[in-house]
Protein backbone atom coordinates (compact mmCIF):
# COMPACT_ATOMS: atom_id res chain seq x y z
CA UNK A 1 0.00 0.00 0.00
CA UNK A 2 1.31 3.41 -0.99
CA UNK A 3 1.43 6.13 1.68
CA UNK A 4 -1.79 7.95 0.72
CA UNK A 5 -2.80 11.45 1.82
CA UNK A 6 -5.79 13.69 1.18
CA UNK A 7 -5.09 17.37 1.77
CA UNK A 8 -7.98 19.78 2.08
CA UNK A 9 -8.13 23.55 1.91
CA UNK A 10 -11.23 24.96 3.57
CA UNK A 11 -12.06 28.60 2.96
CA UNK A 12 -14.34 30.03 5.62
CA UNK A 13 -15.65 33.56 5.96
CA UNK A 14 -15.35 36.32 8.52
CA UNK A 15 -19.14 36.25 8.69
CA UNK A 16 -19.33 32.46 8.42
CA UNK A 17 -17.02 29.65 9.49
CA UNK A 18 -13.87 30.97 11.19
CA UNK A 19 -10.58 29.07 11.39
CA UNK A 20 -11.45 27.96 14.92
CA UNK A 21 -14.85 26.75 13.83
CA UNK A 22 -13.40 24.85 10.86
CA UNK A 23 -10.78 23.23 13.09
CA UNK A 24 -13.53 22.13 15.48
CA UNK A 25 -15.59 20.62 12.66
CA UNK A 26 -12.60 18.72 11.31
CA UNK A 27 -11.71 17.40 14.75
CA UNK A 28 -15.29 16.20 15.25
CA UNK A 29 -15.66 14.52 11.85
CA UNK A 30 -16.19 10.76 11.52
CA UNK A 31 -12.71 9.81 10.31
CA UNK A 32 -13.46 6.49 8.63
CA UNK A 33 -9.99 5.20 9.39
CA UNK A 34 -8.22 8.39 8.33
CA UNK A 35 -5.67 10.09 10.59
CA UNK A 36 -5.74 13.89 10.83
CA UNK A 37 -1.96 14.48 10.91
CA UNK A 38 -2.09 18.29 10.65
CA UNK A 39 -4.94 20.74 11.14
CA UNK A 40 -3.37 24.05 10.13
CA UNK A 41 -4.55 27.65 10.18
CA UNK A 42 -3.47 29.54 7.07
CA UNK A 43 -1.62 32.74 7.98
CA UNK A 44 -3.65 35.80 7.06
CA UNK A 45 -0.56 37.87 6.34
CA UNK A 46 0.76 35.37 3.79
CA UNK A 47 -2.19 33.35 2.55
CA UNK A 48 -5.95 33.43 2.13
CA UNK A 49 -8.16 33.88 5.17
CA UNK A 50 -9.96 32.71 7.11
CA UNK A 51 -8.89 29.28 5.91
CA UNK A 52 -7.51 25.98 7.16
CA UNK A 53 -5.54 23.09 5.72
CA UNK A 54 -6.19 19.53 6.80
CA UNK A 55 -3.59 16.83 6.13
CA UNK A 56 -5.28 13.43 6.29
CA UNK A 57 -3.31 10.21 6.13
CA UNK A 58 -5.39 7.39 4.66
CA UNK A 59 -4.76 4.05 6.33
CA UNK A 60 -5.44 1.75 3.41
CA UNK A 61 -7.52 1.21 0.27
CA UNK A 62 -10.57 0.31 2.32
CA UNK A 63 -10.38 3.59 4.22
CA UNK A 64 -10.10 5.54 0.96
CA UNK A 65 -13.07 3.71 -0.52
CA UNK A 66 -15.05 4.21 2.67
CA UNK A 67 -14.94 8.01 2.38
CA UNK A 68 -15.75 7.98 -1.33
CA UNK A 69 -18.63 5.58 -0.74
CA UNK A 70 -20.07 8.02 1.81
CA UNK A 71 -20.76 10.24 -1.19
CA UNK A 72 -22.25 13.66 -0.64
CA UNK A 73 -23.35 12.76 2.90
CA UNK A 74 -19.92 12.38 4.50
CA UNK A 75 -20.91 14.41 7.56
CA UNK A 76 -18.88 17.60 7.06
CA UNK A 77 -21.01 20.63 7.88
CA UNK A 78 -20.42 23.01 4.95
CA UNK A 79 -22.36 25.88 6.55
CA UNK A 80 -20.44 29.13 6.39
CA UNK A 81 -17.71 27.77 4.12
CA UNK A 82 -16.95 29.77 0.97
CA UNK A 83 -15.29 26.82 -0.77
CA UNK A 84 -13.19 23.77 -0.20
CA UNK A 85 -10.57 22.02 -2.30
CA UNK A 86 -9.03 18.59 -1.83
CA UNK A 87 -6.30 16.67 -3.61
CA UNK A 88 -5.35 13.04 -3.30
CA UNK A 89 -1.66 12.31 -2.95
CA UNK A 90 0.90 9.63 -2.36
CA UNK A 91 4.09 10.43 -0.46
CA UNK A 92 7.01 11.16 -2.78
CA UNK A 93 9.69 11.94 -0.18
CA UNK A 94 10.33 13.12 3.38
CA UNK A 95 8.17 12.99 6.46
CA UNK A 96 6.60 15.34 8.98
CA UNK A 97 8.97 16.69 11.62
CA UNK A 98 7.14 16.92 14.97
CA UNK A 99 9.34 19.88 16.01
CA UNK A 100 8.01 22.00 13.16
CA UNK A 101 4.97 24.20 13.88
CA UNK A 102 5.18 26.74 11.02
CA UNK A 103 5.04 25.79 7.34
CA UNK A 104 5.37 27.09 3.83
CA UNK A 105 2.84 24.98 1.90
CA UNK A 106 3.40 25.02 -1.85
CA UNK A 107 1.52 23.53 -4.77
CA UNK A 108 4.18 22.53 -7.29
CA UNK A 109 4.06 21.54 -10.95
CA UNK A 110 7.25 19.85 -12.17
CA UNK A 111 8.33 18.54 -15.53
CA UNK A 112 9.02 15.09 -14.11
CA UNK A 113 7.87 13.17 -11.00
CA UNK A 114 11.52 12.71 -9.96
CA UNK A 115 11.96 16.48 -9.77
CA UNK A 116 9.14 16.63 -7.23
CA UNK A 117 10.62 13.89 -5.08
CA UNK A 118 14.01 15.68 -5.06
CA UNK A 119 12.70 19.00 -3.71
CA UNK A 120 13.99 18.41 -0.19
CA UNK A 121 10.99 19.71 1.76
CA UNK A 122 9.93 18.15 5.06
CA UNK A 123 7.21 16.31 3.17
CA UNK A 124 6.62 16.09 -0.56
CA UNK A 125 3.37 14.60 -1.81
CA UNK A 126 2.57 13.84 -5.45
CA UNK A 127 -0.91 13.64 -6.89
CA UNK A 128 -2.26 10.13 -7.41
CA UNK A 129 -3.78 11.09 -10.78
CA UNK A 130 -1.18 13.67 -11.92
CA UNK A 131 2.33 12.47 -11.15
CA UNK A 132 4.08 15.75 -12.03
CA UNK A 133 2.00 17.78 -9.58
CA UNK A 134 2.43 17.86 -5.87
CA UNK A 135 2.46 19.61 -2.54
CA UNK A 136 5.65 20.52 -0.71
CA UNK A 137 5.54 21.29 2.99
CA UNK A 138 8.58 23.19 4.25
CA UNK A 139 8.63 23.24 8.03
CA UNK A 140 10.22 25.52 10.62
CA UNK A 141 10.17 25.46 14.39
CA UNK A 142 8.90 29.03 14.69
CA UNK A 143 7.97 32.10 12.66
CA UNK A 144 11.49 33.56 12.76
CA UNK A 145 12.95 30.41 11.24
CA UNK A 146 10.17 30.35 8.65
CA UNK A 147 10.89 33.97 7.74
CA UNK A 148 14.59 33.22 7.43
CA UNK A 149 13.96 30.19 5.25
CA UNK A 150 11.65 32.07 2.90
CA UNK A 151 13.94 35.14 2.80
CA UNK A 152 16.90 32.96 1.86
CA UNK A 153 15.03 31.17 -0.92
CA UNK A 154 14.16 27.85 0.68
CA UNK A 155 11.15 26.66 -1.27
CA UNK A 156 10.32 25.05 -4.59
CA UNK A 157 10.75 28.08 -6.82
CA UNK A 158 13.95 27.85 -8.87
CA UNK A 159 14.58 24.19 -8.07
CA UNK A 160 15.49 21.87 -10.94
CA UNK A 161 12.49 20.77 -12.98
CA UNK A 162 9.99 23.08 -11.25
CA UNK A 163 7.55 24.64 -13.70
CA UNK A 164 5.19 26.37 -11.27
CA UNK A 165 5.17 26.89 -7.52
CA UNK A 166 2.75 28.86 -5.40
CA UNK A 167 1.91 28.70 -1.75
CA UNK A 168 1.49 30.39 1.60
CA UNK A 169 2.29 30.10 5.27
CA UNK A 170 0.26 27.93 7.62
CA UNK A 171 0.73 27.18 11.31
CA UNK A 172 -0.31 24.85 14.07
CA UNK A 173 -2.08 27.54 16.07
CA UNK A 174 -2.44 28.03 19.78
CA UNK A 175 -5.36 26.13 21.26
CA UNK A 176 -7.47 29.30 21.57
CA UNK A 177 -10.24 29.47 18.94
CA UNK A 178 -8.87 31.26 15.88
CA UNK A 179 -10.99 33.77 14.00
CA UNK B 1 -10.41 22.46 -37.93
CA UNK B 2 -13.33 21.22 -40.04
CA UNK B 3 -16.20 23.41 -41.30
CA UNK B 4 -19.23 23.62 -39.02
CA UNK B 5 -22.07 21.18 -39.70
CA UNK B 6 -25.37 21.77 -37.82
CA UNK B 7 -25.48 18.06 -36.99
CA UNK B 8 -22.03 17.98 -35.39
CA UNK B 9 -21.95 16.83 -31.78
CA UNK B 10 -21.05 19.35 -29.11
CA UNK B 11 -20.94 19.06 -25.33
CA UNK B 12 -22.04 21.69 -22.86
CA UNK B 13 -20.02 21.29 -19.72
CA UNK B 14 -21.19 23.15 -16.60
CA UNK B 15 -19.35 23.43 -13.28
CA UNK B 16 -21.94 24.71 -10.82
CA UNK B 17 -21.20 26.50 -7.54
CA UNK B 18 -23.72 24.78 -5.29
CA UNK B 19 -24.46 26.31 -1.90
CA UNK B 20 -23.28 24.58 1.30
CA UNK B 21 -25.15 21.33 1.88
CA UNK B 22 -27.24 21.71 -1.30
CA UNK B 23 -25.38 19.61 -3.88
CA UNK B 24 -27.49 16.46 -3.55
CA UNK B 25 -30.75 18.41 -3.79
CA UNK B 26 -29.46 20.34 -6.79
CA UNK B 27 -28.74 17.16 -8.78
CA UNK B 28 -32.36 16.04 -8.74
CA UNK B 29 -33.69 19.52 -9.40
CA UNK B 30 -31.47 20.20 -12.43
CA UNK B 31 -31.72 16.64 -13.70
CA UNK B 32 -35.52 16.59 -13.73
CA UNK B 33 -36.22 19.93 -15.38
CA UNK B 34 -36.39 20.91 -19.06
CA UNK B 35 -37.09 24.62 -19.66
CA UNK B 36 -36.90 24.87 -23.47
CA UNK B 37 -39.24 23.69 -26.24
CA UNK B 38 -39.28 19.98 -27.03
CA UNK B 39 -37.91 20.43 -30.55
CA UNK B 40 -34.55 21.43 -29.14
CA UNK B 41 -34.41 18.88 -26.32
CA UNK B 42 -30.95 17.38 -25.89
CA UNK B 43 -29.39 14.78 -23.66
CA UNK B 44 -28.08 15.15 -20.14
CA UNK B 45 -25.20 12.69 -20.33
CA UNK B 46 -24.64 12.94 -16.63
CA UNK B 47 -25.05 15.11 -13.60
CA UNK B 48 -22.58 14.73 -10.77
CA UNK B 49 -21.63 15.93 -7.30
CA UNK B 50 -17.98 16.48 -6.39
CA UNK B 51 -16.77 14.38 -3.47
CA UNK B 52 -14.64 15.41 -0.51
CA UNK B 53 -11.41 13.41 -0.90
CA UNK B 54 -10.41 15.06 -4.20
CA UNK B 55 -11.94 18.00 -5.94
CA UNK B 56 -13.46 21.39 -5.24
CA UNK B 57 -16.66 21.61 -3.24
CA UNK B 58 -19.47 22.22 -2.88
CA UNK B 59 -19.79 21.80 -6.63
CA UNK B 60 -21.89 19.94 -9.18
CA UNK B 61 -21.18 19.13 -12.82
CA UNK B 62 -23.72 18.93 -15.64
CA UNK B 63 -22.65 17.39 -18.93
CA UNK B 64 -24.98 17.72 -21.92
CA UNK B 65 -24.61 16.24 -25.42
CA UNK B 66 -26.33 17.92 -28.37
CA UNK B 67 -26.00 18.94 -31.96
CA UNK B 68 -24.73 22.38 -32.86
CA UNK B 69 -28.20 23.16 -34.23
CA UNK B 70 -29.91 22.37 -30.90
CA UNK B 71 -27.22 24.23 -29.00
CA UNK B 72 -27.97 27.38 -30.98
CA UNK B 73 -31.74 26.96 -30.69
CA UNK B 74 -31.58 26.61 -26.90
CA UNK B 75 -29.33 29.66 -26.61
CA UNK B 76 -31.75 31.65 -28.79
CA UNK B 77 -34.62 30.73 -26.45
CA UNK B 78 -32.59 31.64 -23.38
CA UNK B 79 -31.27 34.99 -24.55
CA UNK B 80 -33.40 36.30 -27.45
CA UNK B 81 -36.90 34.85 -26.96
CA UNK B 82 -39.20 37.35 -25.16
CA UNK B 83 -40.87 34.42 -23.35
CA UNK B 84 -38.94 33.85 -20.11
CA UNK B 85 -38.63 30.05 -20.33
CA UNK B 86 -35.74 29.64 -17.90
CA UNK B 87 -36.25 32.56 -15.56
CA UNK B 88 -38.60 30.97 -13.01
CA UNK B 89 -36.48 27.85 -12.53
CA UNK B 90 -33.37 30.03 -12.43
CA UNK B 91 -34.76 32.16 -9.58
CA UNK B 92 -36.46 29.27 -7.76
CA UNK B 93 -33.17 27.37 -7.68
CA UNK B 94 -31.14 30.22 -6.23
CA UNK B 95 -31.23 28.56 -2.79
CA UNK B 96 -29.24 25.67 -4.29
CA UNK B 97 -26.53 27.38 -6.34
CA UNK B 98 -24.93 30.79 -6.66
CA UNK B 99 -23.32 30.60 -10.10
CA UNK B 100 -20.95 28.50 -12.16
CA UNK B 101 -18.72 28.36 -15.21
CA UNK B 102 -19.54 26.60 -18.49
CA UNK B 103 -17.79 25.65 -21.72
CA UNK B 104 -18.93 24.28 -25.04
CA UNK B 105 -16.63 21.44 -26.04
CA UNK B 106 -15.95 19.32 -29.13
CA UNK B 107 -15.41 15.60 -28.67
CA UNK B 108 -11.78 14.57 -28.93
CA UNK B 109 -10.68 12.10 -31.62
CA UNK B 110 -12.10 8.65 -30.85
CA UNK B 111 -14.16 9.84 -27.87
CA UNK B 112 -17.34 7.73 -27.59
CA UNK B 113 -20.84 9.19 -27.80
CA UNK B 114 -23.54 9.01 -25.12
CA UNK B 115 -25.07 6.10 -27.04
CA UNK B 116 -21.75 4.24 -26.82
CA UNK B 117 -21.21 4.75 -23.10
CA UNK B 118 -24.81 3.96 -22.12
CA UNK B 119 -24.07 0.26 -22.57
CA UNK B 120 -22.42 -2.45 -20.52
CA UNK B 121 -21.47 -2.17 -16.87
CA UNK B 122 -22.79 0.81 -14.90
CA UNK B 123 -19.95 3.17 -14.02
CA UNK B 124 -21.24 5.79 -11.56
CA UNK B 125 -17.81 6.50 -9.99
CA UNK B 126 -16.11 9.16 -12.07
CA UNK B 127 -12.74 10.88 -12.04
CA UNK B 128 -12.83 14.14 -13.93
CA UNK B 129 -9.73 16.04 -15.04
CA UNK B 130 -9.64 19.65 -16.18
CA UNK B 131 -6.45 19.95 -18.18
CA UNK B 132 -4.95 23.35 -18.89
CA UNK B 133 -2.47 23.22 -21.74
CA UNK B 134 0.04 25.35 -23.53
CA UNK B 135 -1.73 27.13 -26.37
CA UNK B 136 -1.72 24.96 -29.47
CA UNK B 137 -1.23 21.64 -27.63
CA UNK B 138 -4.89 20.64 -27.25
CA UNK B 139 -5.27 18.46 -30.34
CA UNK B 140 -2.03 16.58 -29.68
CA UNK B 141 -3.07 16.04 -26.07
CA UNK B 142 -6.52 14.69 -27.01
CA UNK B 143 -5.01 12.39 -29.65
CA UNK B 144 -2.65 11.08 -26.94
CA UNK B 145 -5.63 10.39 -24.67
CA UNK B 146 -7.19 8.33 -27.46
CA UNK B 147 -4.07 6.45 -28.52
CA UNK B 148 -2.16 6.01 -25.26
CA UNK B 149 -4.17 6.84 -22.15
CA UNK B 150 -7.50 5.12 -22.89
CA UNK B 151 -5.87 1.77 -23.77
CA UNK B 152 -3.77 1.81 -20.59
CA UNK B 153 -6.74 2.71 -18.43
CA UNK B 154 -8.71 -0.12 -20.07
CA UNK B 155 -6.22 -2.58 -18.55
CA UNK B 156 -7.67 -1.68 -15.12
CA UNK B 157 -11.27 -1.76 -13.91
CA UNK B 158 -11.63 1.83 -15.18
CA UNK B 159 -12.60 3.12 -18.61
CA UNK B 160 -11.80 6.49 -20.14
CA UNK B 161 -15.37 7.54 -20.71
CA UNK B 162 -15.14 10.78 -22.70
CA UNK B 163 -12.49 13.31 -23.71
CA UNK B 164 -13.15 16.72 -25.18
CA UNK B 165 -11.63 20.11 -25.86
CA UNK B 166 -13.17 23.53 -25.27
CA UNK B 167 -14.36 25.25 -28.45
CA UNK B 168 -12.02 28.13 -27.67
CA UNK B 169 -8.88 28.29 -25.56
CA UNK B 170 -6.62 25.44 -24.50
CA UNK B 171 -8.78 23.60 -21.94
CA UNK B 172 -9.35 19.84 -22.27
CA UNK B 173 -11.68 17.77 -20.07
CA UNK B 174 -11.31 14.02 -19.54
CA UNK B 175 -13.64 11.61 -17.74
CA UNK B 176 -12.65 8.19 -16.41
CA UNK B 177 -15.28 5.95 -14.80
CA UNK B 178 -15.65 2.70 -12.86
CA UNK B 179 -18.30 0.63 -11.16
CA UNK B 180 -16.84 1.30 -7.71
CA UNK B 181 -14.05 3.21 -6.02
CA UNK B 182 -11.95 0.20 -5.03
CA UNK B 183 -9.45 0.60 -7.87
CA UNK B 184 -8.89 4.36 -7.70
CA UNK B 185 -5.19 3.92 -6.93
CA UNK B 186 -4.90 1.55 -9.92
CA UNK B 187 -6.28 4.29 -12.16
CA UNK B 188 -3.62 6.67 -10.85
CA UNK B 189 -0.89 4.12 -11.49
CA UNK B 190 -2.12 3.55 -15.06
CA UNK B 191 -2.11 7.21 -16.09
CA UNK B 192 1.07 7.97 -18.06
CA UNK B 193 3.11 11.16 -17.71
CA UNK B 194 2.25 13.60 -20.53
CA UNK B 195 4.77 15.26 -22.83
CA UNK B 196 6.32 18.15 -20.93
CA UNK B 197 6.09 20.32 -24.07
CA UNK B 198 2.31 20.45 -23.66
CA UNK B 199 2.57 22.38 -20.38
CA UNK B 200 -0.07 20.24 -18.71
CA UNK B 201 -1.65 21.40 -15.43
CA UNK B 202 -4.41 19.12 -14.17
CA UNK B 203 -7.24 19.64 -11.69
CA UNK B 204 -8.69 16.27 -10.66
CA UNK B 205 -12.08 15.66 -9.02
CA UNK B 206 -13.95 12.59 -7.85
CA UNK B 207 -17.56 12.74 -8.97
CA UNK B 208 -20.59 10.77 -7.89
CA UNK B 209 -23.12 10.41 -10.70
CA UNK B 210 -26.79 11.15 -10.09
CA UNK B 211 -28.45 7.70 -10.48
CA UNK B 212 -30.84 8.94 -13.19
CA UNK B 213 -28.05 10.27 -15.40
CA UNK B 214 -28.67 9.16 -18.98
CA UNK B 215 -25.35 7.38 -19.36
CA UNK B 216 -26.42 5.09 -16.48
CA UNK B 217 -29.77 4.16 -18.05
CA UNK B 218 -30.11 0.78 -19.75
CA UNK B 219 -32.82 -0.29 -22.16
Amino acid sequence: MQDIWSVWELMGATNGATRGEIKKRLDALDRRGWQLELNLAIVGSDGHWPANMAFWRVADRAALTSWLDAGLADGLDETGLSWGKARLYQRASGQLNPEHKVFLAEYVVADDPRALAALGADLVLREVCAACQGLALWGAKDLRDAARNDWEGKGASGKKGVVQASGWWAVIPHERPMV
Amino acid sequence: MSALNPGDIVYEHEDVFTLPGQTAAYLGNQGSHWPFTEDCRFDLVGIFGKLRPLGTWPRAVNLWEMTVDKMCRAMEQQFFDPKPRLDKWWVDSSHQRSGGWDRFCRPGPGSPSLRDIAQGALRPCVVQQYVRLRDGAKQDYLAWINETVAPRVAQTDWRTLLWMGALHGSLAIVYHAASDWDGLLDLGAALPVPDKAWGVVVETSALQAWPKSQYLRRA
